[in-house]
């Protein structure tokens, strides 16, 4: 049995190197890259294939991608991810051994991912065995320099990014209840996207890092300068990756952020 | 006489250059020496005479249709490029849009009767009978599609509208007609949108019409043309769409080629004259050419093999 991470099945949300079409080895730039292809290649099946599927398919594959890429972007919860899906792929290896003996279904399925857990959390620095070229540690074949940035450093703005999201959860809690006193609703556009992120206090040049989409673009999101982006795909791309990096509300902020773009575009056309 | 063959140009929507194609794609064909006769059955719309540059035609189809005339060759009008003539259908009232089946079908042999090797038809906009009828009863069918949602989601309206026809036409079985027609009506009410799950549909219903909609995909081959092509991306349109065919439609549509956006074309709209003729040379003159020549050559390919459509429709 030669389960690898890229080849393991993950049922729900769908394998993130698999999504991708990378090798689970694959450094930063080459995810950056293949989320680039990804990107592209929605977009042109939503333009050559116009009207034969429904668009929430589009959003959906959208999402997908932009939450593989994310994730294997960000060199702690890549680890984290390679760890789950080895987690599967042992759990999959001691069913088929455990076939006719074990009654698993019996055992409640909230519990038994944790009792995973406890048995083969601990073992995989010393499993030579099943997975002798994997390591816990953050996949070594990711460059030491992505724009300039060192692993470690990467793995510091992660996590002062997280510190900031987690600090201003409160603030951030506020400001919506301002909004809300004014408006009603609270309503995602650029402006009050900026907003949210000066009072995260993260800086564009910070997020550009993060992400590795260029800040340029991602003023461009702030400001609604969509002339900046070539198709609508890109621009829901790389609005995911911001929303993502921020933590806020994906389905709300695509749905209204898009209205804005598209009216526009109406607006353009008219 | 040689066969003859007849190409119909459609595609769903306006303005994407069907009339382009067409009347250049006639010229190119009278240029290599064919005798050839543009058919402008754009009715109510017709316009490719002063495209030519020739007056607008003394008789109309009507004429045709309503047996004033007898003999068809009457309605032709010659016109400066050698080799080549024009049927207009520029004069017709709006009772022209409304054809019977049999008359089509008597026109195009008639059409087919006169001393040329090539007609070439330039029909309208619209996915309506008469449109979709003309098309299916070319022997080269060629779409024109622009890389923009509106065009390619007409060109899949039609492509679907037009499959749904032939099946009616040509099918004997009287409960496959009465599954197809509501499907071509607006309500769908067995939620068909595709020649796939309409053989799934009729999967379930059980007998054997499913082979017979599988052999009418493939004998259905229409052919695709992407025109105003402006960058790298919209290239790829053409390819993504053949593969978007086989994957919702189970259909194995031929992508032509494209052709490239550029000012001689509306320069030489502006000037009443053919880019054929003012700017051989051109970028996009040159693409089509090669798409001409494809197009000859599948056809004397395919010319070894039966044609079944013409077999079964005339």
């Amino acid at each position: 049995m030669t389960t690898t991470l890229e080849n393991a099945s993950i049922p729900e949300e769908g394998n993130y190197y698999q999504i991708l079409a990378i090798p689970s080895t694959a450094s930063l730039v080459e995810i950056r890259k293949a989320y680039e292809e990804q990107l592209e290649a929605v977009h042109l099946e939503a333009i050559s294939a116009y009207s034969l599927f429904p668009e929430e398919q589009t959003e959906q594959k959208l999402l997908q991608i932009g939450q593989a890429f994310v994730t294997l972007a960000n060199p702690i919860a890549r680890a984290k991810y390679d760890d789950e899906i080895r987690l599967t792929i042992d759990s999959e290896q001691q069913t088929d051994f455990q076939q006719e003996s074990a009654p698993i279904s019996e055992t409640p399925l909230t519990e038994k991912p944790a009792q995973i857990k406890t048995e083969t959390a601990t073992p995989p620095h010393k499993d030579e065995n099943k997975q002798p070229e994997e390591k816990l540690e953050i996949p070594k074949s990711v460059p030491t320099e992505v724009v300039g940035q060192t692993q470690e450093q990467r793995q510091d703005f992660y996590l002062n990014l997280a510190v900031k999201n987690e600090q201003t959860e409160e603030s951030i809690e506020e400001y919506y209840s301002r909004l809300r006193a004014h408006g009603g609703n609270v309503s995602f556009n650029g402006a009050v996207l900026k907003q949210i992120r000066e009072l995260k206090s993260i800086t564009l040049d910070e997020l550009a890092k993060i992400t590795c989409i260029r800040s340029t673009y991602l003023e461009a999101i702030e400001e609604e300068n969509f002339k900046k982006f070539t198709s609508e795909i890109y621009l829901k791309g790389y609005l995911i990756c911001y929303i993502e990096a921020m933590k806020l509300p994906a389905e709300q902020i695509i749905e209204e952020y898009i209205n804005l773009y598209k009216n526009q575009i109406e607006a353009e056309k008219g | 006489m040689a066969t003859k063959n007849i190409w119909a140009i459609g595609g769903g929507k306006g303005g994407v250059g069907k009339s382009f194609v067409a009347g250049n794609l006639g010229i190119l064909l009278a240029q290599s020496g064919y005798k050839v006769i543009l058919a402008d059955l754009d009715l109510g719309g017709a316009n490719l005479h002063t495209w030519l540059g020739v007056n607008s035609p003394p008789k109309s189809l009507s004429d045709f249709i309503g047996r004033e005339i007898l003999n068809i060759s009457k309605l032709l009008i010659p016109t400066e490029i050698p080799g080549l003539s024009l049927i207009s259908g520029a004069k017709d009232g709006v009772e022209i849009a409304n054809l019977k089946y049999t008359q089509k079908r008597r026109f195009l042999s008639a059409l087919r009767n006169l001393d040329a090797d090539y007609i070439v038809i330039d029909l309208g906009a619209g996915t309506s009978y008469n449109t979709v009828d003309f098309f299916l009863l070319a022997d080269s069918q060629l779409m024109v599609v622009i890389p923009e949602p509106t065009s390619i989601e007409n060109a899949y309206r039609f492509i679907k509208n037009s499959f749904f026809r032939q099946i009616f036409h040509n099918s004997k079985n009287f409960r496959l007609k009465s599954v197809v027609t509501p499907i071509l009506r607006k309500d769908n009410p067995y939620k068909v949108n595709t020649p796939k799950e309409l053989i799934d549909y009729l999967n379930k219903l059980g007998g054997k019409s499913t082979i017979f909609v599988e052999e009418q995909l493939q004998i259905f081959r229409p052919k695709i043309i992407l025109n105003q092509v402006r960058t790298e991306r919209d290239k790829k349109v053409g390819r993504a769409m053949k593969t978007a065919c086989s994957k919702y439609f189970n259909l194995d549509m031929t992508f032509l080629g494209y052709i490239s956006e550029d000012e001689s074309v509306w320069k030489s709209v502006l000037d009443r004259k053919p880019i054929a003729v003012s700017h051989p040379d051109c970028v996009p003159m040159q693409q089509l050419k090669t798409i001409c020549s494809d197009i000859l050559q599948e056809e004397t390919e395919s010319a070894a093999k039966n044609n079944l459509l013409s077999q079964l429709t005339l």
